[in-house]
C-alpha cells in the first residue's frame, strides 16, 4: 500500500507539472463549473479548468472533426448531509473529439484525486428542544482514481454544457476500498474565445 | 434494524440530500416541535396493559396530565422488547431495539419535557465495509456504503432512555408479574383480570401487548373481539426474533455481513451480523447478530443455547476460514421467539388495512397501541411511543 501511495504521489505531482505547462501555453484555456453528486444524490459543486495539451484539426471537409488532448485540474466539493462532506482535488488526462458540425463533443479521461472526508462519528443532541448541540467528526484522506466520461454541446462560441460520469475508487492504507460513482452536469466558459 | 426502515432511508435519502440548504452545514440543526397540549375532559382512571415502550409512554403522558391510571406487566421487568445487558463489554449492549430508526431527536420529543437535561450522543450509523455472503464466496459490496445510515446510542441504550427518563416518574404505578388473561368490556367500566385472579376496574384501557399475545388468546375478551378484528390478526404476522452477540479476540469480520441476493438482503434485512462495537469507543470486538423473520427459526426452534451458538460459530467458520472458533471468547443469546410474553421479534404486514382496523378502539372503552399500530414507523420504538401519544390523546380529550 506504501508503494501505491508513492505511485499515486507522482503520478499527482507529474499531472499537477503538466497543468501547470499546459496553462502556460494552452491557447484554448476553458472554466466550468458543475454540480455534482456523489451517486447522483450527494449533491456538490465542482470547480474545473480545461486545457487543451495538442489539437489534431479536422482532417477533410466530410468529417468535421476535431480531436484534443487535454487536462482538467479540478476542485470538488460534496456532501451527504447529517453523515459527511467532502473535498476533492483532482486532475484529468483525457482525450475529446469535437464534432464542430454538430458544435458536439465527447470525451474519454483517466483522472487522479485526492479526496477528504470530513466524517460525522456522532451528534451530541439537546433533548430539551431537539437542536444539536456538538457535530463530532473525523478526517480521512483517499486518494481517488477515477475513469471518466463526459459529453457535451456548445451553446455559442463562449460557452457550452456537459454531463460527465465517472467511477472512482476510493483507495486509502487504512480503510477497504470502496467504489464511488459522480455525475456532473455543468456549464463551461471558453476563456480566449472571440 | 427492521426492514421498512432501511428501504426507507434509501428512498428519504435520494429525496432529501439534494436539498441545497443543508449543502453546507452537513447537518440538521433545527429543533421538533413538541406534541401539543391540548384540553382534558376526562377525569376517569385508565389500566395500562404491558410496560414496553408504548406503555411506558402512556404512563408518562398519563401522569403528566395527572390522570389516575395503573401499568400491569406479565413479566417481571419493565422495557419489553427494550432490554440491555451491561456487563457484557465495556459499552452497554442493546438485546433488543438498538437502533434509532429517525431522527434521535426523536427522544426529547417522546419525553416532551422543555426543561429536561436529557443529552444524547447518537452515533451517526454508516457502516463502511459491507461484505455479501453468496453462492459460499464473501463479496465486497461497499459501494452500499453511499446509501445507507442511521442512528445508534454512543455510550446508551433505548433501554436507559426509559429507565432514566421516563420510568422514575411512574415507577409506583408499574404492577410487575401481573399478566392479564382477561378482558371484560360488558359493562360501564372494563374489568380487568390478571392470572392471580384479581379483578382491577377502569373507564379506559390501553392495550400495549405483542401480537402474539392477542394471536394467541392469551387474553379472553368479553364479549369476544369484532371478528374484523380477528380477521385483520390473521393477517398480520409477527416471525421469530433473535440477536446474539460474540466477542472474539479478534476482529475478523466487516463492519456488516449480508447474505444473498444484495438487494433482497437490503430490502428484507432480516439477518446481518454486524460490528456492534462499531463507533464506540470500545477495545473489545463484538459480532452481533440480528435475524428477524423466518430465516430466524434455525436459531431459535433449537433446544438449547449451545446448539444455537456451535450453529453461528458453525457459519462463521465456514465464511471466515475458521477464524470464528479460533478467536472466540463468549456470548449472550436473545431468543425472542421464547419470551414467554413477546414470542417473536415485531409485527409485519402485508395489508395495511388490517393495520388499520386493528388500531381501531372498541366501543371507546379499549384503545390500541405499540409498535404493531404505528402507520408509518411500524415495528420501532419511537412509531409504538407516538401511537402511545394517539391514544391518550383520543382518551383525554374525551
Ligand atoms: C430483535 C429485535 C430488534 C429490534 N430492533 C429495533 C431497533 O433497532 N430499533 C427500533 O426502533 N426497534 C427495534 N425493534 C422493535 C422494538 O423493539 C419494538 O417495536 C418496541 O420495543 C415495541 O414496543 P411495544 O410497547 O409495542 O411492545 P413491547 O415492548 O413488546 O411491550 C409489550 C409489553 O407487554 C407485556 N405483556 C405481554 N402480555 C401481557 C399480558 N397478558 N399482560 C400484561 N402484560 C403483558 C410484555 O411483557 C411487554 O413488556 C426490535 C425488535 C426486536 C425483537
Amino acid at each position: 500500500m506504501i508503494q501505491l501511495k508513492n505511485l499515486f504521489l507522482c503520478l499527482g505531482l507529474l499531472f499537477c507539472q503538466i497543468s501547470l505547462n499546459a496553462q502556460a501555453k494552452s491557447t484554448q484555456p476553458s472554466i466550468s463549473v458543475a454540480y455534482l453528486g456523489q451517486v447522483f444524490i450527494q449533491p456538490g459543486v465542482k470547480v474545473s479548468s480545461h486545457f487543451n495539451l495538442k489539437t489534431w484539426p479536422a482532417e477533410s471537409e466530410q468529417v468535421k472533426k476535431v480531436k484534443h488532448l487535454f487536462i482538467s485540474p479540478q476542485l470538488g466539493y460534496y456532501a451527504w448531509p447529517g453523515n459527511n462532506f467532502n473535498l476533492l482535488a483532482n486532475v484529468e488526462i483525457g482525450y475529446q473529439r469535437q464534432k464542430t458540425g454538430r458544435n458536439s463533443f465527447s470525451s474519454l479521461s483517466l483522472g487522479l484525486g485526492y479526496l477528504n472526508t470530513f466524517q460525522i462519528t456522532s451528534i451530541v443532541y439537546d433533548q430539551s428542544d431537539g437542536s444539536i448541540d456538538r457535530i463530532n467528526r473525523k478526517r480521512k484522506a483517499f486518494f481517488l482514481p477515477t475513469i471518466n466520461y463526459e459529453f457535451g454541446k456548445s451553446i455559442n462560441n463562449r460557452l457550452s454544457w456537459y454531463n460527465k460520469y465517472a467511477l472512482g475508487l476510493k483507495l486509502s492504507a487504512a480503510e477497504e476500498r470502496t467504489m464511488l460513482i459522480f455525475f456532473e452536469l455543468g456549464l463551461r466558459f471558453n476563456i480566449n474565445q472571440e | 434494524m427492521t426492514r421498512k426502515n432501511f428501504i426507507k432511508n434509501l428512498i428519504t435519502l435520494g429525496a432529501a440530500t439534494p436539498l441545497m440548504t443543508s449543502l453546507f452545514t452537513s447537518c440538521n440543526r433545527s429543533g421538533f416541535d413538541f406534541f401539543e397540549d391540548f384540553e382534558v375532559n376526562f377525569n376517569g382512571n385508565v389500566l395500562i396493559i404491558g410496560a414496553g415502550a408504548a406503555g411506558l409512554i402512556a404512563g408518562h403522558i398519563l401522569n403528566r396530565y395527572n390522570i389516575d391510571f395503573q401499568i400491569l406487566e406479565a413479566s417481571s421487568v419493565f422495557g419489553g422488547r427494550v432490554k440491555k445487558i451491561e456487563d457484557f463489554s465495556d459499552f452497554p449492549i442493546d438485546l433488543g431495539a438498538e437502533w434509532i430508526h429517525t431522527e434521535p431527536s426523536i427522544l426529547g420529543k417522546l419525553l416532551n419535557d422543555p426543561q429536561t437535561d436529557l443529552k444524547t450522543d447518537a452515533i451517526v450509523y454508516n457502516p463502511q465495509t459491507i461484505h455479501l455472503w453468496k453462492n459460499n464466496k464473501l463479496k465486497k459490496r461497499n459501494i452500499f456504503s453511499s446509501f445507507y445510515s442511521e442512528h445508534k446510542f454512543k455510550n446508551s441504550t433505548w433501554y436507559d432512555f426509559f429507565d432514566q427518563y421516563i420510568v422514575p416518574g411512574i415507577s409506583d404505578k408499574i404492577v410487575y408479574n401481573s399478566p392479564v388473561t382477561e378482558i371484560d368490556y360488558n359493562s360501564n367500566k372494563v374489568k380487568v383480570q390478571s392470572q392471580d385472579g384479581e379483578i382491577r376496574e377502569a373507564d379506559k384501557v390501553i392495550l400495549t401487548v405483542p401480537l402474539t399475545i392477542l394471536q394467541n388468546n392469551f387474553i379472553n375478551f368479553l364479549p369476544a373481539l369484532p371478528s374484523e378484528k380477528t380477521e385483520a390478526l390473521n393477517q398480520v404476522s409477527m416471525p421469530d426474533g433473535i440477536k446474539v452477540f460474540i466477542e472474539f479476540s479478534e476482529r475478523f469480520y466487516p463492519d456488516i455481513l449480508l447474505f444473498g441476493n444484495i438487494i433482497e438482503a437490503l430490502r428484507d434485512e432480516s439477518k446481518i451480523f454486524y460490528d456492534a462495537a462499531f463507533q464506540k469507543d470500545s477495545d473489545r470486538n463484538i459480532l452481533g447478530l440480528f435475524n428477524v423473520g423466518d430465516s430466524a427459526a434455525a436459531y431459535t426452534s433449537l433446544n438449547t443455547e449451545q446448539e444455537i451458538i456451535d450453529k453461528i460459530i458453525g457459519e462463521l467458520d465456514e465464511i471466515f476460514d475458521g477464524k470464528a472458533s479460533q478467536t472466540y471468547q463468549k456470548h449472550i443469546i436473545q431468543n425472542w421467539s421464547k419470551e414467554p410474553f413477546i414470542s417473536g421479534s415485531y409485527s409485519h404486514y402485508d395489508d395495511y388495512d388490517a393495520l388499520e382496523t386493528l388500531a381501531q378502539s372498541i366501543n371507546d372503552k379499549i384503545y390500541f397501541a405499540g409498535e404493531a399500530y404505528s402507520s408509518d414507523s411500524q415495528a420501532t420504538v419511537h412509531g409504538a411511543g407516538e401511537t402511545a401519544y394517539k391514544v391518550t390523546e383520543q382518551i383525554l380529550k374525551g
